[in-house]
């Protein structure tokens, strides 16, 4: 562990992408509490707000404070600051009642302006069409955009390891069968196999159901790829000394396979992993785009960008909806360097990694 | 002269072939020959020497005799007076050449010692096997407190004293030691073979030592075989090979003139003596018909029809 | 006679900056053309480096002294410039097997070889340049042979292709980096017969690099004894086998084993303990541990006196006297 943090200590690339990382991961875990309002509510004077944070006005100095914006047109959404009209941002303030993972019962927000005493609210990254707070969609969003990528990588490299493993140890009829498979679904285009389904089963259902259901058609179409590196890799090291060795010492072949031989490709799982995961986000982001994923009232950061940023007029006018799209390409990015940094890590033979 | 042990492991007419895959398409398989037609006994605590050129199937001889690959034809029998050999705990122990390659480089010394402890007869929980792991390094001369380094971090010399404390965890009555000092700094190599000699008094442990360079082979052995094209040609108590060989091919071996740039042996399908194509003393019947075995003295016979 | 190849005072830092690694501390050796000079000594002894490193062959290394080509300073060249000296060196290498491209047959390695520095080459001549080339190493067939590819060779046959390459643009000093060990040792002697009379039909400057010391003695003419990046030893093989004066000489001479001795009468002499570790800094005498003669005095650091003989240790062996 101490290793670890020395050596990330030298990587600045890395120790920047884990912390991005860490932060949105646990910013995704507590929104309830970080995001100032309920994320479908509606603020019906304040639709495609622009951000409204400042850092300092003649009125309150120095800190974090909001200034009032009025629409001018309502047509083209033209707002106009307000000189001299700024509200406090305070830490800690009681707002909508939510429901922390969905059963604790809260109204206090990590920050807020004093709403019932008349103060505007705070849009960090403005609002949409429908004046709903985009910085708080964008952490809900996470919820759904974070997680697919975990569930989705821990499946389909579960099955690859499994079903790979096998294939490479035990050779003969099961790798024949699990390779056939394997060929089998990637001759199957992959963007029409996930129309294919989800148009099938996407009759009536709710967000959860969706959810798995993206999750599930994306594994399934990810693992036989992985699988052949997979069955690959252990097919060549089944013959390796050091796993003859184990097996003269009567060690179970499931014991070898997952004790000796896995470990040698953690570099690989690793990589894989770590690109996996944006990959997957990517996956649902593409297929919400396309108005198959998540739809309302759930959204995920691929419907944000499905649905706001669109149009370039909308960029023209309203670039901060295109955050949810920055949101993506950073967490794929942190993944990446962070990836690259692990598999070094993890690779016996790199001493010199300072 | 070591005649009244008892045999150890007795080894008949083993034949070992290989498939050679031609090509995806190609009809015909080719099989080599690896090991044609071994006979020998490999006596009770008796340190036996093998040696011969790469590619005399010495090494696939071994393999087989430490069980790590089945015999094509012929079989191998550990003898019945031990009572072990019924029970899980493995007679002899293969050791590697090349430790670097014979263990798994993400354990630690710890780890490659006791995790094949628990199948092994005799596994008295972790913690015991963690204690004599510690007491089998210092006893092939590392430092128990290395136990944490991995294998990378050992020099090569080290990693083969820590190949051998991994084969003597399951406490074999015998070794397999394929060129285990070949890869080695002479200097290294000295202390290695050392320790195999300690080891072997101490634990009272039978050797089967293969090399091709043959001052280590006569200096360690009792018995000493000679190999050549997956045949063995020679064997002879190992101060009477050294004081004469009998064999043509032993002969040349011994002197270690050259023995010219010939091709060696056809490893597919032979026929006759393997020798026949490099021999001196070459005979028409040598190309055709197997040499039988001719005693020479007491432990000593040569299979060659000039004899 | 002038040494074609010569080292003076070199020393070689491997490694990175916050781990540095003294591979070799301060050598001097130089070889003439039509003489061996062996090089002996454990891994990580610095033997293959100092040379290596002298050619310029090891990038990262961090070099200080001086080395001379043919009465050239070599050390202060650019790579550019150093290319086109090397021209005068060749290598071989311990594993000819792992030396080769897989899917080149040898006609083709050869043509590559011998254009590197003749560019303008033609095929048909290359060829012949091959054929020559390919029965200087007392190989036979180059008709049918140089068409065919390293896995259809032996490994002896390998390493006497490896030399035909090394000797393709006709070099003046030849570096044998243990160019024996991975081989048997019927074939190690092949291969040494080969190398002696190539040095002497081609006058080369020849340096052997090797751990075993009745190997090399069988070819060279003169013998370097490094240890922990020193010289410990130098001189004519002949003297220094009958007489060795540094005591790690005389214990890597006694250490190996003779043909024909057992372990039941002739016990097995044995340096104990480890080679010094290179990341550390010297104090005193590195064989100092190992010594048997080792006291007080070792643990300053023995000059290295003599010319033709040298010796670096505070109680040498006198003529003959053994441990």
């Amino acid at each position: 562990m101490k290793r670890f943090f020395t050596i990330l200590g030298h990587r600045p690339l890395a120790s920047v992408s884990l912390t991005v990382l860490v932060v949105l991961y646990f910013a995704m875990a507590f929104c309830e509490v970080f995001s100032p309002y309920d994320p479908t509510k509606l603020f019906p004077q304040a639709s495609d707000h622009p951000p409204n944070l400042t850092w300092y006005s003649s009125k309150l100095g120095f800190g974090p404070q909001v200034q009032r914006m009025v629409m001018i047109d309502e047509v083209s959404r033209q707002y106009v600051r307000i000189q001299g009209e700024y509200d406090r941002i305070l830490v800690g303030v009681q707002g909508d009642p939510v429901k922390l993972w969905g059963w604790i019962p809260l109204s206090w927000h990590l920050f807020g302006t004093n709403l019932r005493g008349g103060a505007d609210p705070v849009f960090l990254f403005g609002t949409d069409n429908l004046g709903r707070d985009l910085f708080s969609r964008i952490l809900y969003g996470a919820r759904i955009s974070l997680t697919i990528g975990f569930v989705g990588v821990a499946v389909s490299l579960t099955l690859a390891l499994f079903l790979g493993g096998l294939a490479g140890y035990f050779g003969g009829f099961w790798d024949w069968l699990i390779m056939r498979l394997c060929e089998l679904i990637i001759l199957i285009p992959g963007l029409y196999l996930l129309l294919f389904l989800r148009s099938i089963l996407s009759d009536k259902m709710d967000s959860a159901q969706s959810f798995a259901l993206i999750t599930i058609i994306l594994s399934f179409v990810s693992w036989p790829g992985m699988a052949r590196l997979v069955r690959g890799v252990v097919h060549s090291l089944k013959r390796a000394d050091f796993v003859t060795n184990a097996r003269q010492e009567n060690m179970p072949p499931l014991t070898i396979l997952f004790r000796h031989i896995l470990p040698q490709m953690s570099s690989f799982l690793i990589l894989s992993i770590t690109l996996g995961i944006p990959g997957f986000i990517l996956g649902e982001t593409a297929l919400s785009y396309l108005g198959l994923g998540i739809t309302d009232p759930a959204f995920s950061w691929g419907s944000l960008i499905s649905r706001d940023a669109t149009s370039l007029d909308n960029l023209v006018h309203f670039p901060w909806l295109f955050l949810p799209g920055v949101f993506l390409i950073v967490v794929s990015l942190a993944f990446n360097f962070l990836g690259e940094f692990l598999r070094d890590l993890s690779d016996p033979h790199a001493k010199e990694l300072l | 002269m070591n005649s009244h042990f008892e045999d150890f492991m007795v080894v008949e007419k083993v034949v070992k072939r290989y498939r050679v895959e031609a090509g995806f398409f190609s009809r015909s398989t080719q099989e080599i020959t690896a090991v044609n037609g071994v006979s020998l006994s490999w006596r009770q605590g008796e340190t036996y020497g093998l040696v011969g050129e790469s590619g005399s199937g010495k090494s696939t001889l071994a393999r087989l005799m430490g069980f790590l690959e089945q015999p094509t034809e012929g079989k191998l029998t550990v003898a019945s007076a031990d009572a072990d050999v019924s029970s899980q705990r493995p007679a002899t122990r293969y050791i590697f050449q090349d430790p670097a390659s014979s263990m798994d480089p993400r354990c630690t010394a710890a780890q490659i010692l006791t995790w094949g402890a628990r199948y092994q007869k005799g596994f008295n929980g972790p913690r015991d096997a963690l204690n004599r792991a510690r007491h089998l390094m210092q006893e092939v001369g590392l430092n128990p407190q290395d136990l944490e380094k991995r294998p990378g971090e050992f020099s090569g010399g080290q990693r083969q004293r820590l190949a051998l404390a991994r084969a003597l965890m399951s406490e074999p009555k015998a070794l397999i030691c394929d060129e285990i000092v070949s890869a080695l700094d002479v200097s290294v190599q000295g202390q290695i073979l050392r320790l195999l000699l300690d080891l072997k008094q101490q634990h009272g442990l039978g050797l089967f030592f293969i090399s091709h360079d043959l001052a280590v082979v006569t200096y360690l052995s009792d018995r000493i075989g000679v190999m050549y094209g997956g045949q063995l040609l020679e064997e002879a108590p190992a101060e009477v090979w050294t004081r004469g060989p009998v064999h043509p091919y032993s002969k040349l071996l011994k002197d270690s003139r050259s023995l010219d740039q010939g091709e060696g042996f056809e490893a597919v399908n032979p026929q006759g003596c393997p020798f026949s194509g490099r021999c001196p003393l070459v005979q028409p019947k040598c190309l055709t018909e197997t040499p039988p075995w001719k005693k020479i003295g007491p432990d000593h016979r040569a299979a060659c029809h000039e004899l | 006679m002038k040494p074609l190849l010569e080292v003076r005072d070199l020393e070689v830092t491997l490694g990175s900056r916050t781990n540095p690694i003294q591979a070799v501390r301060g050598v001097s050796w130089g070889v003439l053309p039509g003489e061996c000079l062996g090089i002996i000594g454990e891994s990580g002894a610095g033997k293959s480096v100092s040379a290596l490193a002298a050619l310029g062959l090891l990038p990262k290394a961090h070099l200080q002294g001086e080395v001379f080509l043919d009465g050239e300073r070599l050390d202060q060249l650019s790579p550019a410039q150093m290319r086109s000296r090397r021209v005068k060196t060749a290598m071989i290498f311990q594993e000819p097997s792992r030396s080769f491209d897989p899917i080149t047959n040898f006609e083709a390695t050869f043509r590559e070889t011998l254009r590197a520095y003749n560019p303008g080459l033609g095929k048909q001549e290359a060829r012949q340049r091959a054929h020559s080339l390919w029965k200087e190493v007392q190989l036979n067939q180059p008709e049918t042979r140089l068409k065919s590819y390293p896995h259809q060779l032996s490994g002896g046959m390998l390493q006497r292709v490896m030399i035909a390459l090394a000797l393709a643009n006709n070099p003046e000093v030849l570096i044998c980096d243990e160019p024996t060990t991975a081989l048997d040792v019927t074939v190690q002697r092949q291969i040494l017969k080969l190398l002696a009379a190539l040095k002497v039909s081609r006058s080369l400057a020849m340096v052997f690099i090797s751990h075993d010391l009745a190997l090399v003695s069988e070819i060279a003419d003169r013998l370097v004894v490094m240890y922990g990046g020193l010289i410990l030893e130098s001189g004519p093989v002949g003297e220094l086998l009958t007489s060795p004066a540094s005591p790690y000489t005389q214990a890597l001479w006694s250490s190996r084993i003779l043909p024909g001795s057992h372990w039941t009468k002739d016990p097995l002499q044995v340096i104990p303990g480890l080679p010094p570790d290179p990341r550390q800094p010297l104090t005193g005498c590195p064989f100092a541990p190992r010594c048997s003669r080792a006291d007080a005095d070792c643990t300053t650091l023995p000059p290295l006196t003599g010319l033709n003989r040298q010796v670096r240790c505070h109680h040498p062996l006198s003529n003959g006297e053994m441990l």
